[in-house]
């Protein structure tokens, strides 16, 4: 496409190249931003350049963080003697917002798939089980996705932790609160009745 | 079940179309090319919503117009069901069933079978073991969820461990990934051992479906299917046990997997043995067995919805009439004759018909056009 000017051209191409931007979007983001104030324009720009300089990867569970060791892992109040490994950053704000888990965090910063040439040395495994042998740890929770890259990972873990003595648990898959039975599709259906409770 | 009315509009050859069809025989009598195919497709669509001969649906729009639209209402017992088809040079194909859009095409299935035998259908017993195995997949696909699940999980634990096979070649790959293979061998057998299981129960029940219409045909041959598969199955129904012997044949194959870089053995290679009388008549059987067994084998697909969901499917034979001898082509029509509705092409008029006991509908197809014998 041609552009009468380069500096528009350069930013539509350049916020093409974020995940869910195509061409069109990224037109219309660029010609917004042209008609917003200089001022909001640059605190955009600066918060883009803060987030590569100021975020650092948590020294103890590589979560993003602000300090060398992040909240999560500071704070004193939550049982460190049980970790839930998940694949990236942003699953912890999910898991967070359950308020469900108390204990700690791992992020192993992707999952086992020899299709894209990852494998237990591309995600910090090694750091996990550092980790594990270090402190009193009782429990690990595998939370990766429930996919077969996840559940490959899962089983990794669960296996080097066996002999270790350490309980691995993996989330349970089932159905969504506040669903319809009807609406569910088969399969969850089946992996909700395999994985049924008690009720009292 | 069977389908009652048929209306279609710019559909292949079809400009125009209005057509009654009663239970039992529907036969459509005309010379090649002019639509008696067309027609057996046209059903097809109602049913799940995509044909069988193309996946571009250009293709089935009549020249120059925009939109073909196939409408179909069927009776069920006492349940009626109106399909319709909306199918766009541009733009995304569309279904209503009862009156209301479906977001998915695949939640049509199982409203209006249908089962056809067209003349491809014979790769069955005579092509590459991938068509049988497409046989039972297809079936199994449209009857168990977790089929569904477990076969598409497997294709990617299967491009997984492919991969995983090739990246032992680098030798500076080797230790990185070595002890990973466990892993995938692992979840591998879990779901293959499903896809075994459930193949080999299907089988079985195929087999004394397909054996009561072998009969009729060749009379005191007895067809005998074996599931075919290097993986030693000592107890048919018990998973633990097939995913324990799958894991076996995986650590015994994986030399010769890692140095051709492939998974050789599992569910994706298996295949069917079919026997007539002690031979084998994937290579060994004449033409006309060959015929026999591939229509026997649709018949037993059609015994096997009946039995799982309640409902007895419209049987459809494409132009196999003109392919057998006389005395199997009046046992196929009386066969037929039983079915709650079968549609069946033909270039000739059968002579069956001039017999005392034969009942059809006869149609002549001309050009696009139907009219009644």
């Amino acid at each position: 496409m041609k552009y009468h000017s380069t500096s528009v051209e350069n930013l539509i191409n350049e916020l093409k190249k974020l995940p869910g931007i195509g061409q069109k979007t990224a037109q219309r983001l660029t010609f917004f931003i042209l008609s917003i104030p200089k001022k909001e324009a640059i605190s955009l720009a600066h918060a883009i350049v803060r987030l590569k300089e100021r975020t650092k990867q948590c020294k103890i569970c590589f979560n993003v963080s602000d300090e060398e060791i992040c909240n999560i892992c500071r704070d004193e109040r939550r049982d460190n003697s049980i970790i839930c490994v998940v694949e990236n950053s942003w699953d912890v704000i999910a898991l967070e917002k359950s308020r469900q888990f108390k204990g700690l965090y791992h992020v192993l910063g992707g999952v086992l798939s020899p299709i894209d040439n990852i494998g237990p040395d591309d995600i910090r495994i090694r750091e996990l089980l550092y980790r594990i042998k270090k402190g009193k740890i009782n429990e690990v929770i595998v939370a990766t996705n429930p996919n077969v890259q996840g559940d490959a990972t899962a089983i990794y873990i669960a296996k080097l932790l066996n002999p270790l003595g350490i309980k691995a648990t993996r989330i349970a898959r089932g159905l969504p609160v506040g669903g319809d039975l009807e609406y569910a599709d088969e399969v969850t259906l089946g992996k909700a009745i395999q994985g049924r409770t008690e009720i009292i | 079940m069977y389908l009652k009315h048929l209306e279609l509009s710019n559909f292949r050859n079809y400009r125009s179309l209005k057509l009654e069809l009663k239970p039992g025989l529907n036969i459509f009598v005309g010379k090649n090319a002019q639509g008696k195919t067309n027609l057996l497709e046209s059903i097809c669509f109602l049913s799940q919503g995509s044909s069988y001969r193309t996946s571009d649906i250009k293709e089935a729009i009549l020249w120059t117009n925009d939109l073909a639209i196939i409408r179909g209402g069927a009776k069920n017992k006492d349940r009626k069901i109106f399909v319709e088809v909306f199918l766009p040079r541009r733009g995304r194909r569309k279904v209503r069933l009862n009156g209301s859009y479906l977001n998915r095409i695949s939640d049509l299935w199982g409203n209006l079978i249908v089962v056809i035998f067209s003349p491809q259908d014979l790769d069955i017993v005579r092509s590459s073991p991938v068509f049988r195995r497409q046989f039972l997949d297809r079936i199994l696909n449209n009857t168990n969820p977790e089929y569904i699940y477990h076969f598409k999980r497997y294709q990617k634990i299967l491009s997984q461990r492919n991969s995983l096979l090739k990246l032992f070649h680098q030798k500076n790959r080797i230790r990185k990934f070595l002890d990973t293979l466990n892993l995938w061998n692992r979840l591998l057998a879990t779901s293959g051992s499903f896809i075994m299981m459930e193949r080999i129960s299907l089988l079985s029940i195929l087999n004394s479906f397909a054996n009561k219409v072998i009969n009729k045909f060749l009379s005191g041959e007895k067809l005998i299917l074996f599931y075919d598969t290097p993986i030693s199955i000592k107890k048919k129904n018990d998973r633990k046990d097939l995913e324990t012997s799958m894991l076996k044949k995986l650590k015994e194959r994986q030399k010769r997997d890692i140095s051709v870089g492939a998974t050789t053995i599992g569910p994706h290679r298996d295949d069917i043995e079919m026997t007539l009388e002690q031979k084998d008549i994937r290579s060994y059987g004449s033409g006309g067995q060959q015929r026999m067994v591939a229509i026997s084998l649709k018949f037993a697909e059609l015994g096997f919805y009946n039995e799982k969901l309640g409902q007895r499917p419209i049987l459809l034979l494409d132009e196999v009439l003109s392919e057998l001898d006389e005395d199997r082509r009046k046992s196929l029509l009386e066969i037929s004759q039983d079915e709650d509705q079968a549609v069946i092409t033909s270039t000739h008029y059968p002579e069956w018909l001039e017999d005392e006991k034969a009942k059809a509908s006869v149609y002549i197809v001309e050009n696009g056009k139907i009219k009644a014998w």
